[in-house]
């Protein structure tokens, strides 16, 4: 069997990509598998190396030059990509998973003439969100949208590659006494200042002086650190070395970069430092032995693409570093790595995976508290979803008598997306699609109300799910919790704690 | 036509002025040479296609740095012709000289079917150009293909629908222009993906 994965996106995806590549390798251990990426990351090779049998490499930047600089012939780069299409025709693949899922990789796909798993164009149009994962993975993981996954499980799901799980427990003692620090990011907005990170470098020194702490930096990265840091503490390196620093070194300090990445894939410990458009629910580092110090600011997280609104960055100003210490000293004291979802997140996961999945939802076991908290937020949800079937009813009634749709007809509906959107409760998006429907342009009411319909039907199926997930619950035993409140002293008798009241009730000597 | 003589160095160099303006640096045109030979780096296609003659250092520099390339320089002045060839006999070979006085010239010639065979490179030495600046971009933009008779030259196969395009400022065209125009053409499926795909590379 010949599997082609495609992964034209940038290097920390690239990297994020590799449990699904560990995936896809155990799931054909005899294929033979190539990959297609962006040849401006053909360092990576030493990355994947023992993942991927051959390397196609797709040249971005030369094509970008041949289409905007006027040296180049006008069809120079139709002609590069048709003879690599070709090329890559001439494989034969039996399968192409495509791992980018952008309008440009769809195209490319297509024109392979083979399977593929994931968005592709072919016949006019793109195809490959038949599923809902991948419908999930379309809405929430290409803009703004809030998601309860992250990217690796997302796209593992929706390209139905098992991912697998790095180890559970962490080996301490293999590691050496290094800290490292990644400073820079590939983006302003998720930048810490370099200001801080010599604070933190200097108050570092004081407490651990066994420790050795040394800044990662590129070659292009040098200048700018060294007006902070001095050369002996700089690591300048490639990917490789970079990769062979962090296989030695007890923790990582960085921001959202393809060196956060390569750390959680390496198994290094690491701090990470989220800020800007950094969506720690997305794409925080994929390894359990990690420590998030999440920026206060309520503005995170913000736009990919765009600026930083604000006068100045409210989101690195906020995150202390005080509070990057705390994190660094439990790392270094071997505290139990942090949990990343709360129950009742959990929940809220497997009412959604159960959904996406198709599948029944999990037996979970919870305390009585989340329990209870679950159990009321659905009385919330099951009231809107009444609400706004209820205004939907009016609005199509009206419109199947009048013929015609007034702003006013809807304005029920319109009020109870403003209360879901002010309420702050639908972190999980049960209602998204009925805001979308509300605000995506329409060609005519049938279209509109359709829509409506379709996103009410799903938030029905959805919450009758999480319905169900609550009553599959098992509740924690609560005995642990009466242990966790320590040692209590009796009284004499052993009935009643010292200091409880004696007074005799009257109403029970009657009784 | 404008009147070019040629005048002697100090290193013994015949350096053409066309009127009073030099075509190539006086005092060190072999250096000047090799600095806009080697400002490409490696070049992208084998055959390369140099617009502006000039006294040839450019051309004999760029020949030099890459044995292994073609070279078809355009110029529209037939008198420099003898003096390069007399100047860089080594490289006769390899390097074609084509005179175009007009478009039709050039687009009608057999070296333009290669040319756009080979979508090849085009580069210009404008030191080189005097006072032919109109008709050497012109013939610069038929060479990259971005003028609208070279894309009907080029596309004659593909069945554009040219009708589509707007011809207002065709001077240098870019893909995003012909993009319109591929979307309404009866063309082949694939290819119209492809430019698409292209398309979005386009994009910011």
């Amino acid at each position: 069997m010949k599997i082609l994965a495609v992964s034209l996106l940038r290097l920390g995806d690239l990297i994020q990509q590799i449990p699904l590549l560990k995936g896809l390798r155990a799931d054909y251990p005899e294929a033979e598998i190539h990959i297609l990426i962006n040849k401006q990351f053909f360092q990576s090779r030493v990355l994947l190396g023992n993942l991927v049998d051959k390397f196609h490499f797709f040249d971005r930047e030369e094509l970008q030059k041949g289409l905007g600089e006027a040296s180049y012939n006008i069809f120079w780069s139709y002609t590069e990509v048709e003879k690599q299409i070709a090329e890559l025709k001439a494989q034969s693949y039996d399968q192409i998973y495509n791992l980018t899922h952008t309008r440009l990789s769809a195209y490319l796909v297509g024109l392979i003439k083979a399977p593929v798993r994931g968005l592709r164009y072919d016949q006019g149009r793109f195809q490959g969100l038949e599923s809902r994962w991948m419908r999930y993975f379309n809405e929430r993981f290409s803009g703004t949208g809030q998601s309860i996954f992250h990217y690796v499980e997302a796209l593992g799901s929706a390209l139905d590659i098992a991912r697998v799980q790095p180890a559970a427990v962490f080996p301490w003692a293999k590691k050496e006494k290094l800290i490292l620090m990644q400073c820079l990011t590939s983006d302003i907005k998720k930048n810490w200042s370099l200001a801080k990170f010599q604070q933190l470098k200097k108050n570092l020194n004081e407490s651990l002086g066994d420790y050795r702490i040394k800044i990662l930096s590129a070659d292009f990265e040098r200048e700018s650190l060294l007006q902070v840091f001095s050369a002996e503490d700089l690591i300048v390196c490639d990917l490789s070395e970079a990769q062979e620093h962090l296989k030695r070194a007890c923790l990582l300090i960085t921001g959202d970069t393809s060196i956060k990445h390569l750390a959680a894939q390496v198994g290094t410990p690491l701090v990470e430092l989220v800020l800007g458009s950094s969506d720690f629910y997305k794409t925080r580092a994929f390894t359990p032995f990690a420590w998030a110090v999440r920026t206060p600011a309520a503005c995170a997280p913000c736009a990919h693409s765009s600026k930083c609104p604000k006068s100045s960055h409210v989101c690195a100003e906020e995150l202390t570093v005080e509070a990057a210490f705390t994190a660094v000293w439990n790392a270094l004291s071997q505290a139990p790595f942090p949990v990343v979802y709360s129950e009742s997140q959990e929940l809220e996961r497997a009412v959604w995976s159960a959904y996406l999945g198709q599948n029944s939802p999990a037996t979970l076991n919870i305390s009585g508290e989340t329990k209870t908290l679950a159990l009321q937020k659905q009385v919330v949800l099951d009231g809107m979803l009444e609400r706004i079937q209820k205004g939907f009813q009016e609005s199509s009634g009206k419109m199947a008598s009048e013929k015609k749709l007034e702003i006013q007809e809807i304005e029920n509906l319109i009020v109870c997306a403003q209360d879901i959107l002010k309420g702050g409760w639908d972190r999980e998006g049960y209602f998204i699609k009925f805001i979308e429907a509300l605000t995506v342009p329409f060609q005519n009411r049938n279209e509109f109300f359709q829509r409506l319909q379709n996103s009410l039907t799903e938030t029905s199926e959805l919450l009758s799910l999480r319905k169900d997930t609550i009553h599959r619950v098992t509740e924690k035993s609560q005995e642990g919790l009466y242990n966790a409140k320590g040692i209590e002293q009796l009284s004499n008798d052993r009935t009643s704690k010292v200091g409880a009241s004696s007074t005799r009730n009257t109403q029970d000597a009657d009784l | 036509m404008t009147q070019i003589h040629f005048s002697q160095n100090c290193q013994d160099f015949l350096i053409p002025y066309e009127e009073k303006k030099n075509l190539c640096s006086v005092s060190d045109p072999q250096g000047e040479g090799l600095r806009w030979a080697y400002s490409f780096g490696s070049l992208p296609t084998k055959h390369i296609v140099i617009v502006g003659l000039g006294a040839g250092f450019h051309v004999a520099a760029l020949a030099d740095i890459h044995p292994d390339i073609r070279i078809t320089v355009i110029d529209n002045r037939e008198s420099l012709v003898p003096i390069f060839k007399a100047q860089f006999e080594d490289i006769q070979d390899r390097v074609e000289i084509l005179i175009a006085q007009e478009s039709r010239d050039l687009l009608q010639s057999d070296l333009y079917k290669e040319i756009v065979e080979n979508r090849s490179f085009v580069l210009s030495f404008f030191e080189s150009w005097g006072y032919q600046e109109e008709v050497l971009s012109t013939l610069f933009a038929h060479a990259t293909g971005r003028t609208l008779e070279s894309v009907r030259f080029h596309l004659s196969e593909m069945n554009m629908n040219l009708k589509a395009m707007n011809t207002a400022s065709l001077e240098l065209m870019t893909l995003p222009e012909l993009l319109p125009a591929i979307e309404s053409s009866d063309m082949n499926v694939d290819s119209k993906q492809i430019f698409k795909m292209l398309g979005e590379l386009t994009q910011p």
